[in-house]
């Protein structure tokens, strides 16, 4: 299943197979923000993260987190999830300063988090040129660190990743090349080793899905609530009726995929 | 293209909607509902089942399913026995926190609802090269007729024709799909009904 799949599947729906009404980038926009919902409604993306202090010393959620389903910290104890009151309640600790493995997760909105008590490592953090990005290794032909094939993954985009966050990194990051003329080269010679982050803990949760990537099995859903914007905010076509009607076939299947998880009991409120 | 296998279909559909001559739909677009019919038939009442064998890697737990799965059905042990299907948050409470990372020599459980669309775990890791069989709820196969029933996949599609069309007989072939599918869901899903299994 695939954008393409999904979008021929609307235009039949909104019999508009010629693109004469709706284009496709907004169809496009629509199928994307019916995914998101699904995703949102149904908890059915997951993904894990680090927690890992970024350059500055906040905690950011990966981009498209959504909500935490379970946490684990390097001591194999559950991180659980809680208002910053009330570890502030528990712990007595006035300026949530305590250094240890982490035990708790508190949201600070903006997509900041914090941890208590706070991890004592700290990630490595190289300064970069604006000039100079990183590749990637994604194979080692000969197994002893002889050869190397590098994807190069980005030009600056690559900086600010890696400013962005440790859990970005990995053994593999930390090849420096001037992007402009490919000379796989800067002041830490090829290769510049990064001292990889001991992950303190490690957060299971609900994702939304990639941009651009179509990752809902169920694409109908997605369809049905595309087809409702359409419809109610195309002006020469509104019929908010009929998108009422598509968004409530959007929402049984939703919530059918939901209930399927309550059956097994995937709560996310059960664990944190 | 049409699709020869659905011409019973087709016929069908044309002679209930009073479009002998497909004026009002063509044969392509009334394919890619009968298409999404069977699917449809599939993912509510898991009438089309695959399996395939699945031999674990080292250290590796967590396993996705082929990308015409619409969900797990079961895993099979080596001399064909289920492995039970337990909700994540039970298996903490007996397995203790670390119940993800823990290894073991015989696979007690499979965990559907903790990791990615179409992915399951295995609880726990089992070591190298451990033999499963893996039946799963798959789609239908693109210009094929694997649900022959007529009037169920007529329903459907009819159903889908009416509500590009905007018109009210639409909620009336729904329901009709709907209920023709009930008795077969009763059949042919009961083991994996809600509740059933715990």
């Amino acid at each position: 299943m695939d954008y393409a799949t999904a979008l021929t599947r609307l235009r039949l729906l909104l019999a508009d197979p010629d693109g004469a009404v709706w284009p496709d980038n907004r169809l496009t926009d629509y199928l994307g923000r019916g995914q998101n919902e699904y995703a949102r409604q149904t908890g059915c993306l997951r993904r894990s993260f680090e927690i890992c202090p970024e350059l500055d010393g906040s905690y950011r959620f990966p981009p498209n987190y959504l909500r935490p389903v379970y946490g684990l910290n390097s001591n194999t104890e559950p991180v659980r999830k809680m208002a910053r009151s009330k570890v502030l309640e528990i712990t007595g600790d006035d300026d949530l300063a305590a250094v240890g493995v982490p035990d708790a997760l508190y949201e600070l909105g903006a997509g900041q988090y914090g941890v208590y008590p706070v991890p004592d490592q700290e990630p490595d953090f190289p300064a970069f040129d604006d000039d100079y990005g990183i590749l990637e290794m994604i194979q080692d032909y000969d197994d002893d660190g002889s050869g190397y094939e590098f994807r190069d993954i980005g030009d600056d985009t690559a900086v600010q990743l890696l400013d962005a966050g440790a859990y970005e990194m990995s053994d593999f990051w930390g090849v420096i090349c001037s992007l402009d003329d490919n000379v796989f080269e800067s002041e830490w010679g090829t290769v510049r080793d990064l001292t990889w982050f001991t992950a303190a803990a490690t957060i299971w949760h609900q994702r939304l899905p990639d941009e651009h990537v179509w990752e809902i099995g169920d694409y109908l859903a997605a369809v049905y609530y595309a087809a409702a914007l359409a419809y109610e905010e195309q002006i020469d076509r509104r019929d908010t009726n009929f998108a009422a009607a598509l968004r409530q076939m959007a929402a049984g299947r939703m919530a059918e995929r939901r209930s399927n998880n309550d059956y097994l009991q995937t709560d996310q409120s059960r664990w944190f | 293209m049409t699709v020869a296998a659905f011409n019973a279909i087709r016929a069908r559909i044309r002679s209930a909607s009073a479009d002998a001559d497909g004026i009002r739909w063509p044969d392509s677009e009334l394919d890619t509902y009968i298409q999404e019919a069977q699917d449809e038939a599939a993912r509510i009442a898991g009438l089309l089942i695959d399996r395939y064998a699945l031999t674990t890697t080292d250290g590796n737990g967590v396993y996705e399913l082929p990308s015409d799965a619409w969900r797990l059905l079961r895993v099979l042990d080596a001399d064909g026995n289920e492995v039970p299907q337990y909700p994540f948050a039970e298996i903490q409470k007996h397995l203790g926190a670390d119940w993800l990372r823990q290894t073991g020599d015989m696979v007690r459980f499979v965990v559907t609802d903790f990791d990615d669309w179409n992915f399951f775990r295995l609880v726990p890791i089992p070591p190298a090269a451990t033999a499963f069989t893996v039946e799963y709820v798959r789609r239908s196969t693109d210009g094929k007729l694997e649900i022959p029933d007529v009037t169920l996949c007529a329903d459907y599609a009819l159903g889908a024709a009416w509500l590009r069309d905007r018109d009210d007989r639409a909620t009336a072939c729904s329901g009709r799909f709907t209920s023709r599918l009930g008795w077969q869901r009763s059949r042919g899903s009961a083991r994996i009904g809600r509740g059933t299994f715990f």
